[in-house]
This record gives structure tokens, sequence and C-alpha cells, in this order.
């Protein structure tokens, strides 16, 4: 409860920050902090109390038994403290990055939205409840990546990453509801004790494959995250090293005490994981933008992760979660703070920075050899434990493809640390402003940790152990053992290639960035979609009103009075009159519709149907149905008098104009949908009704507030109907708008 | 060039429309015990909105409900919504209600319940179509 407590404090704090963020900037920096703050004390509480169900169950739809549950297990409570702690300080930085109250607030409105629906996904143990909170995640970061509206570029890239990940979040949803069908149970707890095994759960898992492949940019999805880098750099930080991008893996580790080992798990998960990796990697060593090779080498570590998820070294794979969060928030931080400090990220003009600003370096440097997984950074010792790990389970094919990677991550680690702070012979020494507290607290303090952590493992070892409920070893001095040679042999091939490439980098002026496989078919994709969107538009909607009216009537006569034709069996009895009045009401209704077919000025048509309305109205009140008359009248007054506005504006007679549908056709068309309409409503008279409802209405009307059977109806009965309803009505305000603007700004000139 | 309104339909305006306003507001009040209620209540003020356009024009209209349509649209699908969020808070259930009746002196029991509210929705949303359909229907002729 109280997990779940810390996790809805999020979307508290953003409708605080929102609404006071412009007038009360010192206030909305407060509110923004504070969920992170208490979901820390919250796990640290958490942690030291052992509970004994540590699984919340807050029933959200009891009939189809789907909760909300939120589990505090040791894994979960690991989880929680990496997007609450990497939250704080990312928030803290982006209250110093966002010098505009305005922005400020709003960005933090978004990050706030976006950490509760990731703090969810990380504690959620109900596989739909798992999908709420990610596709909130989802939704945030299209919001958080097109931060920079009027940025054609943020915008795209953006609605690039949105539709990747939706279209991998729905399928997930698919293979979610099979997974559940076939275990019985939406408890991922439950699911994963006893894992269902066959075809359909096979389905299922691909599906939810495809959900955490796209959202943690796996190959050939990975496109949407060197694109995503478009967002402001406070939002990468936090999305594209520590959160977003992990949930996809996370889901995978909440998964694989089921479903690891399987063949098609191991297969699939394994084959993505290691292509991405070397992808990844390949794209990250010629990049010449440091966030955008920091995308491209996080993509890499991602496919690293989910590989050694794929063999099923869990432990390894959270441990390197941990590391990668730590080091890539901290370096995406320390480009933030380049950006802010020269204007610039470019690793061909930035040059003699490490001199000018030598803690940024120093906190730069232990973050990046942490990533290329040197020795004493905390990269280096869960490398190390993965290496081993292969080792001992002879997976040689997964060894030598991520050594080989790892190569490439030495190389483009030097490449940005080198890039970033080193001292260029052919160009000019940047200019540097200077930067604030915020800026530095969060690279010093995470470059801390990765040093502290590699230091002293011991803490972490045990932690991870915990959570992936087995034995993980994490030392910084493991001994003369086959996978110390392996690191040894990886950093010092990493470092020689790296002085080669920087050399061919120097003569050829870097590659430039080529459009991958995926991303190419999603051009691809969304071009021809929007092509066939104008064809079938063009076509449908061609803005002749006759035709569109000729197209609605014709279905009308077309579907249910076929079907009326083709089920009426026996003539109905018919009573033929109520009274005088009733006769009497019905031939002006007559009259009025029969002269509206010959009058030829506008006006007369109005005011005939308008004649008509009112007998309608009076016949109703024969009916004894005061409220309908009542409506009816109103009603009528009402288009009479808004028809009288718009027809002043036009010619006072029907012309001939053109015409897209000849008048023969439309007096047949009109005359079968008049007949047909009559028929129905005097069919509709005659049937026997089950009066049981009816009178129940009428029974329970004053114990539901009213004696007005009508209205408790509608306001009470059926009130979801009317809100709908009124829905409706809205939306057509809104049409009304669009169209009357859209004609004014066609038309140019009015006719008077 | 100067638009001139009937001084009949101005006089006639003046003297109806709070008239019409005031029924409207009863047939809202009304509405769960006789013929009434949100939607017709709404249509008539609506009317009256009309009324006052075709007698003053756009100032007119402004002058009677002096706030954009889609604010008041919003305001009345809002109203709608929160009575049915009101229920799911108090009640147990999206869109039950909670009455209370309350006896004073002069009128006798005065009903008060979270109905009257989605009502009120329903007769304020109506309102603000009229406006629309009212200003951009009726813009640039009068």
């Amino acid at each position: 409860m109280l997990l779940f407590a810390s996790i809805l404090l999020y979307f508290l704090a953003a409708a605080v920050v929102g609404l006071v963020g412009k007038r009360r900037p010192a206030l909305a920096n407060a509110a923004a902090l504070s969920p992170f703050a208490s979901q820390l004390l919250a796990v640290a509480w958490l942690a030291g109390e052992a509970g004994d169900s540590p699984v919340t169950d807050i029933e959200w739809i009891p009939s189809l038994g789907i909760s909300l549950s939120i589990a505090a297990g040791p894994l979960h409570l690991l989880l929680t403290v990496i997007v609450a702690g990497i939250g704080l300080l990312i928030a803290i930085y982006s209250a110093a990055y966002f010098g505009d109250p305005g922005r400020r607030s709003r960005f933090l409105a978004m990050m706030l939205i976006f950490s509760g629906g990731m703090a969810g996904i990380v504690a959620s143990d109900d596989l739909f409840g798992l999908f709420v909170f990610w596709e909130i995640t989802t939704v945030a970061s299209y919001l958080l990546i097109g931060f920079n509206d009027t940025e054609a570029t943020a915008r795209s890239s953006a609605l690039q990453a949105v539709l990747v990940t939706t279209a991998g979040g729905l399928a997930m949803l698919g293979g979610f509801v099979l997974l559940a069908l076939e275990a019985g149970t939406s408890s991922i707890s439950d699911i994963v004790a006893a894992a269902p095994t066959g075809t359909v759960t096979n389905v299922a898992l691909v599906l939810v494959f495809l959900g955490a492949f796209t959202k943690s940019a796996q190959a050939p999805f990975h496109f949407w995250l060197p694109g995503a880098m478009a967002a402001p750099t406070p939002a990468s930080a936090y999305l594209h090293s520590a959160t977003m991008v992990k949930a996809g893996i996370v889901l995978l580790v909440f998964l694989a005490p089921g479903f690891a080992g399987t063949s098609l798990w191991t297969g699939v998960v394994t084959a993505v994981g290691l292509a991405t990796m070397v992808i990844g990697a390949v794209a990250a060593i010629s990049r010449t933008d440091l966030k955008l090779l920091l995308a491209h080498g996080t993509v890499s570590q991602l496919g690293f992760m989910v590989a050694l998820i794929g063999l099923g070294y869990i432990g390894a794979a959270v441990a390197m979660l941990v590391a990668h969060a730590l080091f890539k928030a901290a370096l995406f931080l320390i480009v933030g703070a380049i950006d802010t400090a020269t204007g610039t990220r470019d690793i061909r003009t930035l040059s003699g920075l490490g001199s000018r600003r030598p803690w940024l370096a120093v906190a730069g440097a232990v973050a990046a050899i942490s990533m290329a997984g040197v020795p004493p950074a905390l990269g280096f010792v869960t490398k190390e434990a993965a290496l081993d790990q292969l080792i001992a389970g002879d997976e040689w094919i997964g060894l030598i493809v991520i050594a080989a990677a790892s190569v490439l991550t030495v190389v483009y680690t030097a490449r940005f640390w080198f890039g970033a702070f080193g001292t260029k012979p052919d160009a000019v020494p940047s200019e540097v402003q200077p930067i604030g507290f915020g800026l530095w607290l969060g690279p010093i303090v995470l470059a801390a940790l990765t040093l502290a952590f590699g230091l002293w493992p011991t803490w972490l070892e045990q932690v991870t152990s915990n959570a992936v409920g087995g034995q993980i070893k994490l030392v910084l001095w493991p001994g003369f053992k086959p996978a110390l040679a392996v690191s040894a042999a990886i950093v010092a091939a990493g470092a020689g290639l790296y002085v080669a490439h920087r050399d061919w980098d120097r003569r050829t002026g870097g590659r430039p960035e080529k459009r991958s496989l995926g991303e190419r078919f999603y051009a691809g994709t969304l071009r021809s979609l929007n092509l066939a969107a104008d064809r079938v538009t063009g076509f449908v909607q061609n803005g002749s009103l006759p035709t569109y009216l000729a197209v609605i009537l014709t279905a009308v006569l077309a579907v249910p009075a076929a079907a009326w034709l083709t089920s009426v069996r026996e003539t109905p009895t018919l009573q033929v009159t109520n009274g005088p009045a009733e006769v009497l009401l019905a031939l002006t209704a007559a009259a009025g519709a029969v002269a509206a077919t010959v009058a030829q000025r506008r006006m007369a048509v109005a005011i005939l149907l308008g004649v008509v309305g009112y007998a309608v109205a009076g016949i109703f009140v024969v009916f004894s149905a005061p409220d309908l008359a009542l409506t009816q009248v109103l009603i009528e007054t009402l288009t009479v008098a808004l028809f009288a506005l718009v027809l002043v504006k036009l010619p006072r007679r029907f012309g001939p104009g053109p015409r897209s549908i000849s008048q023969r056709t439309r007096v047949t068309i009109a005359s079968f949908v008049g007949v047909f309409v009559a028929t129905a409503a005097v069919l509709a008279s005659t049937v026997e009704h089950d009066r049981t409802i009816a009178d129940r209405y009428v029974e329970l009307a004053p114990e539901a507030g009213g004696r007005n059977v009508v209205n408790v109806i509608l306001t009470n009965f059926r009130a979801i109907d009317t809100l709908g309803e009124i829905t409706v009505l809205a939306a057509a305000a809104v049409g009304i708008t669009a169209l009357v603007r859209r004609a004014i700004g066609q038309a140019g000139e009015q006719p008077s | 060039m100067k638009i001139r309104f009937s001084p009949l339909l101005s006089t006639g305006a003046r003297t109806m429309v709070p008239t019409l306003v005031l029924f409207s507001l009863f047939l809202l009040v009304v509405g769960h015990d006789v013929p009434g209620g949100g939607f017709a209540g709404g249509l008539l003020a609506a009317t009256g909105l009309l009324l006052m356009f075709l007698a003053y024009g756009e100032r007119g209209l402004h002058r009677a409900l002096p706030i954009e349509p889609e604010v008041v649209i919003g305001t009345g699908l809002g109203l709608a919504v929160l009575a049915g969020l009101l229920g799911l808070l108090f009640e147990g259930a999206f869109l039950t209600y909670a009455f209370a009746s309350v006896e004073s002196p002069v009128i006798g029991e005065i009903k008060v319940s979270t109905l009257l509210l989605f009502d009120l929705g329903v007769y304020t949303l109506v309102i603000g179509l009229g406006e629309t359909a009212i200003q951009r229907l009726g813009g640039e002729a009068s």
C-alpha cells in the first residue's frame, strides 16, 4: 500500500507542478522533488520491514479478475530505487537546466507523469496493471521527446518513437491476454510459478517480446532511440538510460523465471540481443554528436542485457542494468552540461574542455571507464560477472559476439571521452560558460556511486542476489581467471583499434549516418499509409453534399429496409386513429411536408418544415408524451431560427446550380426513403412490447430521485448513454466551428 | 454600413429574455418530477440567446453570455463527468447520485442532489452548443 501511495504521489505532484509552476517556481520545484524523495524513503522503510505478503491488490475490474497489483519484493524495490533515485538527481538537474519557469514546470510535470508510470511498471505484479503503466510511459515519452514542439524534427522523432513503441505495446497486450488465458491468471508471480507451455503460450511470448523489444530499442526497432535524442538532454538521461528503455528488460526479467530456458526464449531473445549489441556498437563508433554516440551505445548495451537474459543469466543482467543506469545517466547529464557550457556537443568542434572543467572531466572519466568495463568502476565488476558466467556456461558464440562488441564499446567510449574533453591540435579551444551547482550535482553523485559500487560491490551483490533469488558474484578482484583475461584482451584490443580508427576518422572525416532497415521500413509504411489515406479521402469525401446524402440514404434503404422486407411475416393489425385531434395534426404535417417539396423559396421551405415539426409535437401531446413534445417544440423553434440565419446568406430561391445527381434520381431516392421510414414508424407502433423493463422503471423512479420517469431514465438509469450523447453534442460543436471557419476561408468572398 | 435592429424586436427581447432564462432554470430544477430537465432547459436558454442575437447582433449575444462557447461546452461536460465521479467516490459507482433534502420556510422542501449537477452539466453544454451555432452560422450576417 505504501508503495502504491508513493506511485500515486507522482501524478499528484505532476498536477501541482502543472498548475502552479509558472507563478510559484519554488513551490513547483519542491513539489517535483518530493515524490522521488518520498519513494526512496518508502523503499527504505519497506526494505527494513520483513512483510510476509508484499503484494498489494487494488481491485480494478473485478469482473475480469484484473487488479493493479503492486508488489514490494526485493527485485521491485531495487528497480524502484533506480527509478526514484536517478529521477531525483535528474529532477534537480532539470530545475537548473531550464531557465524559463514556464518551460521548466511543463517539463517537470511531464517527467513526473512519466516517472509515475515507470515506478508503476517496475512494481507491478499484474500483466494488465503493468500494461497501463507501460502505456502511461509511452504517452509521457511522446510529450518529452517532442518537448521542443516548435522543431519539426522533434515532433517527427516523438511521433516515430510513439508509433514504434505503441505498435509493440499493442502486440504485447495481445500477448498478455493470451498468456493470462493460458495461465488462468494475470498475476505475474502466479504465471511464472506455474508457467504454461504449448503453441498458444509461444505465440503469446513472441507478442510480448515485440513489446519488450520495441520499448528497449532492440534491432530492428532500435532506430527510434537515436531519433529520440531530439528530446531535451535531461529527458534523454532519464528515459534513455535508466528508465523507459529498461522497461522491456524489466518485463523480460519478470517473466524469465517461468520461461527462460525454453528453446523459444533462448533462441529469440539471445539472437536479438546479440545482433542489437553489435549493430549499436558499430553505429556508435562513427558518431560525432556526443548524444547520438551515447544513444547508439545505449542500444548496444541494451542488447547486451537482453542477450544475457536470453541465455538465462538474469542476475548478471540485473547487475548490468544497475551499472548501466548509473554510468549512462551520468554521461548524458555531462553531455547536457557540456552543451549548456559551450553550445555544442560535436566532437569535431569541442576542444580543451578537460583542462577547463577538470571535475566534469573526472566524473566523465569514471562513468566512461564503467561503460568500457575497466576497473575499478562498477561496469567492470558487472561485465566480469557476465563474462564469468558465459565461460562457465560454455556459451562460446555468445562470448565471442559479446567480446567483439565490447571491443567496439571501448572504442566508442574512448572516442566519447577524448572527443568531449581532449584537446585537438586542429580545433580552436571552446568557449566555456560557467555552469551551476544543479548541473554538477547529478554527474558527480552518479560517478561517485559508480566508483563506490565498483570498489565495494558486496552490498549490490547481496541486493541483486536477493532480487533474482539466486547467487550472483560481484567482486572487484576475481583472481586470475579466464574472464579477467578476456576483459584485459577486450580493453587492449579496443585501445589499439581506437588509435587506428581515430586516424582513419581524421582522414575520411567520419561516416555519414545511414538509415537502418527498420527505419526505412517505418518511413515507407508511414508514407504509403498517408498516400492511401489521401486517395481514399479524395474518393469518398468529394465535397458534394447531395452525393453524401444520396450515399447515406441509399445505405438506409439497402441495409435496414432489406432486412425488414425479408423478416416481416404477418400483416400487423393497425389502429387507424385515436381521435379527431390526431387526424388534424397528421394532415397538417402531411400538408407541410408536401408543400415543402414544391416550394421555390428557401425560407418558405424552412418554415414549412417547422410546421411539420410542430405538428409532430402536437401528436406527442396526443400520445401524452409532454417531455418529447416540449423538446420537439424547442428544437423546432431553434432550428427554424438558425435556418433563417443561414438562409439570409444564400439566394432566396433554389437555382438550377451544378448538380452532381439528377433530379430524377433524387426524387426516387427521397420517395423510397420516405415510404420506408413511414412504414417503419407504423410497424414499430404495432409491435408487442415486453413491458417488464418499462414497468420496472416506473416503479423504481421515485427511489432514483424523481417522479418524471423520462427524466429519471435520462439522468439516472441510462446516465452513461446521456453522457455519451452530450459528448457527441460537444463534438458536433467542434465540427460546426471547424466546418464554418473552413467554409469562410475557402469562399473568400461572402455572397450578400 | 450601420445595421439597424428592429425596435420592436429589441424591446420585446429585453422583456422576454430574462423570462426565458428564468423559465429555463425552472425547467432544469423541476425536471425530475414534471416535464423539463437539463436538455429542454438548455434549449430554451439557447433560444433566449438567439433572440438576443436577432435583436442586438453579436454584441447582444456577447452581453447575454460573455463566455466563449468552447469554455461553456467544456464546463458542461466537466460538470457531468464530475457528477459521475462524485458518485464513484461517495456511492461506489460511476454516475450514481447522492440525495439530500432541505426544509425551508417559504419554498418548502428543496431537493439537493448530484443528479441536479449532472443535469446542470447537460444544461450548460446545450447552451454552449447553441451559442456555437448562433455565433458560427449567424456570423457576419446580421
